[in-house]
């Protein structure tokens, strides 16, 4: 299983996915595949990021040797412990709409005294207490990743209900590793949201914020359509890169399968004799 | 929603893919896609056919609009009874090589007196006693499919016997298995030859036709391709197994992982 914070260091290209199908069998046919990391999705999925069945999804990670990322509920401390305690290598933040959001979140991914998060000997991160309590306090407070989520933008609809600072600000918390602008949601705000490549809007922000980003020397996730619109976002200095869904794999599958069962000429049941 | 029984009684070929992965959203999938029904398997997959996970799934069909047909881990009579109680259509039944294991087995997916199947009100299949037991206690007995799964040699030198059990209503070809016994390549199960299928298996397919046409009950099978399902269709084949969860997401999982490998080479 990859270090992903010291393969992102390291300057690696790193390919990967959100999972929304709750589904260990899945995450481990991810990791067979030769993905570098999951994303295993408690925000908008069925998954509670608060119980066993995330633990359950991160154990097939480790099985299948894929690293395993968790974007949790909401960008809080507790559910952030969760998914750190369970064995996530970082967490993606959604929705984080101003700097003291940011700092929060950066700050529940390490133990003080560098943050706020929690502390106990025996998560399973820390296997159970097998690593020494020094040694993985130490680890984790090094690699974990503290990526935040933009996906509310100044002159959005939901400025109206919260508070949304521009993404040069926000980015400015120290305590955060990196950044993956939420281009749906940030099309959802605009109000301009849309399949396959996104309005020209909604890319100008994306873009703003990856260089936004990467100005600070944060790192920086990004959804690609496609492999043209992954190239540019790698030539921005995005460096994980998110490619389809593994629910929209299996619909594709589904499909397809569809498709050659229709093409199946069922007219000539029984004609055959022998 | 016209009940199997009713699509293979009306003479319609019905075709679809099987669950492996035990996960209700891939089974509302398939609902969604549209295909005519669903294998629900508990055999080799991690899914338990006693408890609440299998409801779940079945649940998830009802929910999008797909009939499913259950493969308990065994022809047991606590199993089938689960499956048929939490809404099942129909059941596969593993490994069945004698007609009086047929008996056993398909006497447990019926209430008395066609059957031995333990009786309740208030299953999930009858909506929780919504549907008056008595109702609900004849549908059943005239709407469930037992379909023992002929997948040995023992299994097709007794085929005869075992389509004129009463109360077999289908029987299911299990070339996999079959292939494995008879110590045969499994056809072109992998696209590895020409060849439809192997001719022992194809031997083996006509004779459970033959038994299925002269006991005068429907004939299931699985395809791997259009070709093999039209090949069997045309010699009787009503129902067929096409297509597995795993196997339809690896192969597009394939797909974007080559795109990923483009973009970390162009990049490395």
């Amino acid at each position: 299983m990859k270090n992903l914070k010291q393969a992102l260091q390291n300057g690696e290209i790193l390919t990967g996915m959100f999972c929304l199908m709750n589904d260990p069998s899945i995450i481990e046919l991810m990791g067979y595949a030769g993905f570098d990391f999951v994303i295993v999705d408690c925000e908008e999925a069925g998954l509670d990021v608060y119980g066993t069945e995330t633990e359950a999804c991160i154990r097939a990670c480790a099985a299948a040797g894929i690293a395993p990322m968790v974007r949790p509920i909401e960008a809080r401390p507790a559910p952030i412990l969760k998914a750190l305690n369970f064995g996530a290598q970082g967490v993606f933040a959604p929705h984080v709409s101003t700097k003291a959001q940011a700092e929060t979140v950066g700050r529940a991914c390490r133990y003080p005294p560098q943050g706020i998060r929690s502390s106990v000997p025996i998560p399973r991160a820390a296997k159970y207490g097998f690593t020494p309590w020094e040694t993985y306090r130490e680890e984790a407070n090094a690699n974990t990743l503290a990526m935040i989520m933009i996906e509310e933008v100044p002159g959005g609809t939901r400025e109206r209900y919260k508070t949304v600072e521009p993404p040069e600000e926000i980015l400015d918390a120290e305590s955060i590793d990196g950044v993956l602008p939420g281009g749906w949601d940030i099309a959802t705000d605009l109000g301009i949201a849309r399949y396959g490549t996104p309005a020209e809007e909604t890319q100008q922000w994306m873009e703003r914020i990856i260089r936004a980003a990467r100005d600070r020397g944060l790192f920086v996730a990004a959804h690609a359509w496609n492999n043209e619109i992954g190239q540019k976002y790698v030539d921005m200095g995005a460096q994980m890169i998110l490619l389809s869904l593994d629910i929209t794999m299996m619909l594709n599958g589904a499909r397809d399968l569809k498709r050659t069962i229709e093409s199946i000429d069922t007219t000539k049941w029984k004609t055959v004799s022998f | 929603m016209p009940s199997l029984r009713e699509r293979i009684d009306r003479g319609d070929v019905l075709i679809g893919p099987m669950a492996l992965i035990g996960s209700p959203v891939v089974i509302e999938i398939f609902g969604h896609v549209g295909f005519d029904v669903l294998f629900i398997d508990t055999e080799h997959a991690p899914t338990s056919p006693y408890g609440t996970e299998l409801e779940a799934m079945i649940r998830a069909a009802t929910a999008a609009g797909i009939p499913a047909i259950v493969r308990p881990t065994e022809p047991r009579p606590g199993a089938i009874l689960k499956a048929l109680n939490f809404g099942a259509e129909g059941i596969w039944l593993t490994h069945i090589q004698t007609p009086e294991e047929a008996q056993v087995s398909v006497a447990a997916c019926r209430y008395p007196p066609d059957g031995s199947r333990s009786s309740v009100p208030v299953t999930r299949a009858a909506r929780y006693g919504i549907e008056p037991w008595d109702d609900y206690r004849q549908r059943v007995n005239r709407e469930v499919l037992a379909m023992p799964i002929i997948e040995s040699a023992m299994g097709i030198r007794n085929v005869d016997q075992i389509a004129a059990v009463p109360g077999v209503d289908m029987l299911q070809f299990g070339p996999f298995d079959l292939a494995t016994d008879l110590g045969v390549p499994p056809g072109n199960f992998h696209g590895t030859d020409n060849e439809w299928i192997d001719p022992q298996l194809e031997d083996a397919f006509k004779a459970c036709a033959r038994a299925a046409e002269k006991h005068g009950i429907g004939l299931s099978t699985v395809a791997w391709n259009a070709e093999s399902a039209e090949r069997q269709i045309e010699m009787g084949a009503q129902m067929i197994l096409m297509g597995i969860d795993l196997v339809l997401l690896q192969q597009n999982t394939a797909a974007v992982l080559e795109s990923a490998n483009v973009l970390q080479r162009a990049n490395a």
